[in-house]
């Protein structure tokens, strides 16, 4: 049987997982809705992926990213967990040697890699506000009961392009209701949405960034065609969309947990690990003012790991008594 | 008399002249605790959105002396010598005090333009009308004054970062500690500008005569100072911090030039540590992955 690599990539919005094979040729992927219960959309990916693989394959190294890669580290027992700019990073210069720009929309964050001979040099996030993020474009795709799939088609059809505010998501909707209500025309203002999507990422993600070509453009609102093209408009550059755009870092997270595993076997869990009963409880800490909100990861009814404290009182406690090493043998 | 202290802002940097010279003027000196949630909550609770994380802190520590002292001391800091401004925000923050704490509670703000001695002695004399005790408690507690002149040594070998911000927030745990605990256990020297000698922040020198803004010169002479004994700089501002985001700006810029990862940022109260620490790790691998490969352009 062949070794393979598992990535799993937990976002706010959505939960990606990959298969990739030693030449990092993608065998199995899934991409699913977080929906609020990271622990739950993580169990139907490993079944997923487990059954497009259906025993094919051992997996040699597992590694998870996104906001949720530590829940996710844990629950997989994955053998790397990793930031999801090394992540998307790592995956574009696999790739595209040759790129020099990633762009990058999620759910909730975006951000902008640049890339010098394949290495990853500089990058920003956005910092304290999600908007133009996917999660905003999907709230107005509901709200204009437009399946978000349509939305960068009709941008594309557009005659002429209204001007949208897009500094922020609550000026944008109701200057978007206000352009309604003059009777512009549905196409014309989600062509302007995704110009106004387009400008604050300019304005603020990748304020002062040297973006040259080759450009990529990846993550979920990478799928919009009208985002893409308003890119393209902006920057007066071709842009990529790379074919497993959706699921980057998850192939990221795979690759990294290759280099990781090279000469040791793999901790991960198995894919069984979709049958076993994981829970997640929550309480505030009353030691100190703080009332820290700590985490606790528990399964099978045994307590497997905690974060979320300020201090440390109770993440230390945990390691000293219990090992998550030792938990994953049990 | 029971005197106040709130534990925020300019308390990092003049904390212990200030607690010792009430102290030896014969009050009796309260510090508030260390920010915490709840301070911070009730601090959001008196100032508006607008203002920068620090001022909403300050405001919490002085709604905590309330109704526990008959005084607050808090010195407005206008400008110190060559005519260097505090931040219009630091400057009104005695205002929002005096909004804060009603007729009741004594304010004692001595106002600080160019010298602090005299506004210190005038300060001391509403405490003790004798002024041999105020002159002989001001020259005790000079000596806590900040006097460095010696510069930090640096091992050679050792992995640093220039960490540059202001005191109240690198020196403020609750909101400085996660930030340095994650760049010291990815193995950097977290290298401070308050480790530094005045004589290197006030510097005049090149692009440092520009700024008018007393505690933004400092930072940018920190920057100048560390960004070619470091192996990243990393920026440290409020949200909302006018002169801050303008420094900043040209810090980014002569890092990019100078070829210096440069990572900047930005706080308030909505801050979540997880992204913070995103943030540092990714930072400190990319300076490595980029060390370890001669850079072409």
């Amino acid at each position: 049987m062949s070794k393979v690599l598992l990535g799993i990539d937990v976002g706010s919005i959505s939960t990606k997982g990959v298969v990739i094979d030693p030449e990092f040729r993608v065998l199995a992927s899934s991409y699913l809705r977080t929906q609020g219960s990271p622990i739950k959309s993580i169990k139907l990916l490993l079944r997923e992926l487990g059954r497009q693989m259906d025993g094919k394959a051992v997996i040699a190294g597992a590694g998870t990213t996104g906001s949720a890669r530590r829940l996710a580290g844990v629950v997989v027992q994955a053998d790397i967990v990793k930031n999801e700019i090394i992540a998307h990073a790592v995956a574009a210069g696999q790739y595209y040697p040759e790129a020099c720009t990633v762009l990058e929309i999620g759910g909730q964050d975006s951000k902008i890699i640049i890339l010098r001979d394949g290495i990853p040099v500089d990058f920003a996030m956005n910092t304290v506000c999600a908007a133009g993020t996917g999660s905003f474009l999907d709230h107005q795709a509901a709200r204009l009961s437009i399946p978000i799939e349509q939305f960068g088609d009709m941008a594309l059809k557009a005659e002429s392009r209204v001007n949208i505010a897009g500094r922020c998501t609550v000026f944008a909707e109701s200057d978007m209701i206000h352009k309604a209500q003059l009777g512009i025309a549905t196409n014309d203002i989600i062509a302007g949405l995704c110009d106004a999507i387009v400008r604050n990422y300019m304005n603020t993600v990748a304020r002062g960034k040297d973006i040259r070509p080759k450009i990529l453009f990846q993550g979920g609102v990478a799928a919009n065609v009208g985002v893409r093209s308003a890119f393209e408009r902006t920057l007066e550059q071709k842009v990529v969309v790379p074919e497993h755009f959706l699921v980057m870092g998850a192939i990221g997270a795979a690759i990294l947990a290759g280099e990781e595993t090279e000469g040791r076997e793999s901790r991960f869990a198995g894919f069984e690990t979709a049958d076993v009963a994981f829970e997640t409880r929550a309480f505030e800490c009353d030691g100190c003012p703080n009332r820290c909100e700590v985490v606790e990861i528990v399964r099978e009814g045994e307590v497997i790991d905690r974060y979320g404290d300020r201090c440390g009182k109770w993440s230390e406690d945990l390691s000293k008594s219990s090992q998550p090493e030792t938990v994953s043998q049990t | 008399m029971r005197v106040g202290i709130p534990r925020a802002l300019l308390y990092y940097r003049y904390g212990k002249f200030w607690e010792r010279y009430l102290t030896e003027l014969g009050a009796e000196v309260v510090v508030t605790r260390k920010t915490d949630k709840v301070l911070l909550q009730k601090g959001l609770e008196y100032v508006s959105s607008e203002v920068c994380l620090p001022v909403k802190i300050l405001a919490g520590h002085i709604a905590d002396l309330k109704g526990r002292v008959e005084a607050v001391f808090l010195p407005r800091v206008v400008w110190l010598e060559d005519h260097l401004y505090a931040c219009p925000k630091m400057i009104g923050i005695v205002d929002i005090a005096r909004m804060m704490l009603g007729k009741d509670v004594k304010l004692i703000a001595p106002v600080i333009k160019g010298g602090f001695v005299l506004p210190y002695l005038a300060a001391g004399l509403s405490i003790t009308p004798n002024p041999f005790p105020v002159v002989r408690a001001f020259s005790r507690a000079s000596r806590e004054l900040n006097t460095r002149t010696a510069v930090p040594e640096y091992e050679p070998g050792e992995k640093r970062v220039a960490l540059i911000g202001h005191f109240y927030n690198l020196g403020d745990d609750y909101i400085g500690r996660s930030i340095t605990s994650t760049f010291t256990s990815n193995g950097y020297r977290v290298c401070l500008k308050d480790e530094l000698p005045e004589a290197v922040l006030r510097s005049r020198k090149g692009f440092a005569r520009n700024i008018r803004w007393v505690y933004e010169r400092e930072l940018y002479n920190a920057f100048r100072y560390l960004a070619d004994k470091v192996d990243g700089v990393c920026v440290v501002v409020s949200m909302g911090c006018g002169p801050d985001s303008l420094v900043a700006e040209f810090m980014r810029e002569e890092a990019c030039r100078r070829n210096i990862p440069f990572l900047q940022l930005v706080l308030d109260e909505h801050t979540g540590v997880a992204g913070l620490v995103t943030r540092i790790e990714a930072f400190v691998e990319l300076a490595e992955r980029r060390k370890a490969v001669p850079q072409a352009s």
